[in-house]
């Protein structure tokens, strides 16, 4: 998902602890120290939920080594470099049985302009395929089209021995900002795995750092009822970043150190996905609005959204039937009814245009490559 | 009502956007800077003019602005808060001869937002109060979210070349921490400027402004005067080549994000906007010229219909509050002749800035781009010393030292909108720090 998302969930996910634990210690303890002694612990979830893909872009990616970066310039493009390097790395993490890594650097020649390749694992013929293309612009990245080099100088390939496991589809562009990089495992029997951006979706993307920030909320306010607010609120903001994500195909490695591979994801939809970020933000902020209508009317007794279910079990009712119906009441009315209409609408619209929906591997490479070009950048 | 009442209110409309549209092209002014001069001007005439007269000229002056103001925020490259994140993309496409392209998507944008608020906030007159009615005791920590939103949402943006992981990390971190630095800085610049009356007493309604152009403008013409660019011809193409979900997907996040901004105190049409391309997930150039010019629109209008919104009267903006010193919006005939005014003022507005560019992306590769932002520094110069005296110009000079951090350290410029919201949020989260600054 979008920064953007993962901040909102967050949020979200504090709306709700918040609701909760108000109704835990009562007295409205929780609700009295956000809206009259204006509190800032809701925004603790925001913080916490964009923080995983804070922690990969601005420190994971910097602390991933590479045993080979290649690094042409304008003036000496050479395809050969990068697909021999790329089949030699594969080969020596079969023979050597370690990880090896590759940095693959973009090729920058004004403050606007790139020279765009790309890379292509045939796994079933065992070769690297590097071609040049053309120079493009910025980030609307339009190539120039008198700036392509003749085929015999843009084409090389390269043969590796090992069998290849690369789960992505087959070309990776390499064009603006900082370029990829490429990891390989051995798995044994001859088997090499392939991961894209390694340093991304790994420890900083775990249950773990969730449980290991948590304690923080007892650092801001003690050993206190809003203590214990924001130690879940921490946490659970942080899972609701590794969540939503989850429902992505890249998936995150969830319990490190005990686990090193990254868990494939529930592959509902691309992260980074319009309607998939839309539709999150959408609940997210509908969510919110019901739970600080909920600490309102705890607080004052003002129900502004007045649910007509409510209506129906009278007035003596207990705060948590009161929210429990009221919630159930504004998912069907409010929440889902848009979400499906826009999302039959859009689908129609895409099978009356015909368009093609992704191969696994299609969509798989897609967000890769939209989580190469940052979160949120 | 009687159709010479409502033909007058047309003909005020139209003045209105007429002298909007004409100060809009002075590259720095603010509408809301000559919105007071404007409102001195009615309390000696109020015996005469009817004050609904008085209201709808002042909204076809914000309603001009808002779409003509890009003309030389694009052409000038003197932006104010809330097109300057359209300046990178609008001076590539500037620098490559698609000046006029990149102010149709804009203005096309803005016309999308017009026909967002002229339309639907009518309909949604009831869930907009409901939702103010929830919000309003929590602004203090939504607008602290968007505070912190803003602080974590920048990524580096270096190329990866680094010897070890503690030099890439210093390279990495170069430009977040020009970010934060200038969040910092202008976070005092505008408690300082929010605390205390540096400009002259009978100017302090304008305290705002020579901040806020320093900390835009001033800093983006500066780094157009000591970077060596040359405005070429400029082609004026049949089509802007943009498909219906280009414009779709703009229009619906700007419009989103203005409203959000014109919803909230303190939040500005520029963060409204860029906030609302992450939600969207926003991709492309054209589609996001398309979308600040919505969230444009939607945040200088959508705060006045806000404001005649029956059962809502929501004040936000200078002009909601100068209106609201001689005018009480009562009826919901008076939110509907607003709503025309609005209509009116801003399809008159779109054919002003369609023509505008078309006359200046002509001949504008034939002035010498430094000469010309020697003159519009000029203007902006002597427009802050006639507004807001020598004092002025020195809060304009740290302003625009702050705004250059930034632009010369490739982060972002929203960073410099502190000035605005550390304040107000301050303000609002009962956090007083004036005194730790010797304000008071």
């Amino acid at each position: 998902m979008k920064g953007f998302a993962h901040f909102l969930a967050g949020l979200t996910t504090a709306t709700f602890v918040v609701v909760i634990a108000n109704m835990y210690y009562g007295n409205n303890i929780i609700a009295n120290e956000i809206v009259v002694h204006k509190a800032l612990i809701i925004i603790l979830g925001g913080i916490f939920g964009i923080l995983p893909d804070t922690i990969d872009f601005r420190f994971a990616k910097y602390l991933q080594k590479h045993d080979y970066e290649v690094d042409m310039d304008e003036w000496n493009l050479n395809p050969q470099l990068v697909a021999t390097t790329l089949a030699k790395a594969i080969d020596q993490a079969n023979e050597e049985n370690r990880e090896v890594n590759v940095m693959l650097h973009t090729i920058k020649i004004s403050s606007d302009q790139w020279r765009q390749y790309s890379v292509q694992f045939d796994t079933k013929n065992k070769k690297v395929i590097c071609e040049i293309g053309p120079i493009i612009s910025g980030f609307e990245k339009r190539p120039y089209i008198t700036s392509y080099l003749p085929p015999e100088k843009a084409h090389a390939e390269a043969s590796f021995k090992a069998d290849l496991e690369y789960n992505y589809d087959a070309v990776t562009h390499v064009d603006i900002l900082s370029g990829p990089d490429f990891s390989f495992f051995p798995e044994g029997n001859n088997k090499v795995r392939a991961d894209f951006i390694p340093w991304h979706r790994r420890w900083g993307h775990s249950v773990t750092m969730g449980i290991m920030f948590a304690p923080i909320g007892f650092m801001l306010f003690g050993f206190t009822p809003l203590g214990w607010t924001a130690f879940w609120i921490i946490m659970l903001g942080y899972w609701s970043h590794i969540l939503t994500d989850h429902f992505g195909l890249m998936g995150s490695n969830m319990f490190p150190p005990f686990t090193t591979k990254r868990v494939p994801g529930f592959k509902v939809t691309r992260s980074m996905s319009t309607l998939a970020n839309v539709y999150t933000n959408y609940l997210d902020i509908l969510l919110i609005t019901f739970n600080v209508n909920a600490l309102n009317y705890a607080l004052s007794g003002k129900d502004y959204l007045s649910m007509q279910w409510l209506s129906y079990f009278g007035e003596n009712i207990s705060y948590v039937e009161w929210y429990l119906i009221g919630i159930m009441n504004y998912i069907v009315y409010y929440i889902i009814p848009p979400i499906l209409a826009s999302y039959l609408i859009v689908a129609w619209i895409r099978k009356r245009k015909g368009v093609k929906e992704l191969s696994e591997k299609e969509a798989r490479t897609a967000e890769q490559l939209e989580e190469l070009g940052g979160a949120n950048v | 009502m009687t159709i010479g009442y409502l033909l007058m209110a047309i003909a005020f409309v139209l003045i209105g956007s007429l002298i909007g549209s004409a100060l809009s092209m002075l590259p720095g002014l603010h509408v809301y800077n000559v919105i007071g001069f404007f409102l001195l001007f009615y309390f000696t005439a109020s015996f005469v003019l009817d004050p609904m007269f008085m209201v709808l000229m002042l909204i076809g002056m914000l309603v001009s602005y808002a779409f003509v103001f890009t003309i030389p925020s694009i052409y000038f490259s003197a932006p104010d808060d809330s097109t300057m994140f359209v300046l990178m993309p609008s001076l590539r496409y500037l620098k490559e001869g698609r000046g006029h392209e990149a102010v149709v998507l804009i203005a096309t944008g803005a016309l999308t937002g017009l026909f967002a608020i002229v339309l639907f906030v009518p309909l949604f007159m009831g869930p907009l109060s409901i939702v103010w009615d929830i919000v309003s005791t929590h602004l203090h920590w939504i607008i602290g979210a968007v505070i912190a939103y803003m602080l974590l949402s920048e990524f580096p943006k270096d190329f990866g070349r680094h010897k070890n992981p503690l030099h890439g990390l210093k390279e990495g971190w170069k430009t977040i921490m020009a970010g934060y630095l200038t969040f910092f800085l202008s976070s005092i610049l505008g408690l300082i400027t929010f605390n205390k009356t540096i400009v002259p007493a009978n100017h302090a309604f304008q305290s705002l402004m020579a901040p806020l152009i320093g900390l835009f403008a001033t800093s983006s013409i500066i780094l157009n005067l000591i970077s060596k660019y040359e405005i070429p011809e400029q082609n004026i193409p049949k089509s802007i080549d943009s498909t219906p979900q280009e414009i779709l997907h703009g229009a619906v996040a700007g419009s989103s994000g203005g409203l959000f901004a014109a919803f909230l105190p303190a939040v500005t049409a520029g963060v409204g906007g860029y906030m609302a391309s992450h939600a969207f997930a926003q991709k492309g150039d054209k589609s996001f010229l398309v979308s600040m010019g919505a969230s444009r629109v939607v945040y200088y209008v959508g705060a006045i219909a806000l404001f005649f919104l029956p059962v809502l009267h929501l004040r936000r903006g200078a002009l909601a509050m100068g209106i609201n010193l001689f005018f009480t919006p009562e009826s919901v005939q008076q939110f509907y002749l607003v709503d025309m005014g609005i209509a009116i003022a801003g399809i008159f507005a779109f054919f002003v800035v369609i023509y505008a560019s078309k006359f200046l992306a002509k001949r504008i590769y034939k002035i010498n781009p430094k000469a010309l932002n020697l003159i519009v520094l000029g203007i902006v110069v002597a427009l802050v010393y006639f507004m807001t005296s020598w004092q002025g110009l020195i809060i304009m000079s740290v302003a625009t030292a702050i705004g250059l951090i930034p632009v010369l350290f490739n982060s972002r410029r929203s960073h410099c909108l502190a000035v605005i919201l550390v304040p107000i949020w301050l303000n609002m989260s009962g956090i007083a720090l004036g005194g730790f600054f010797g304000l008071w």
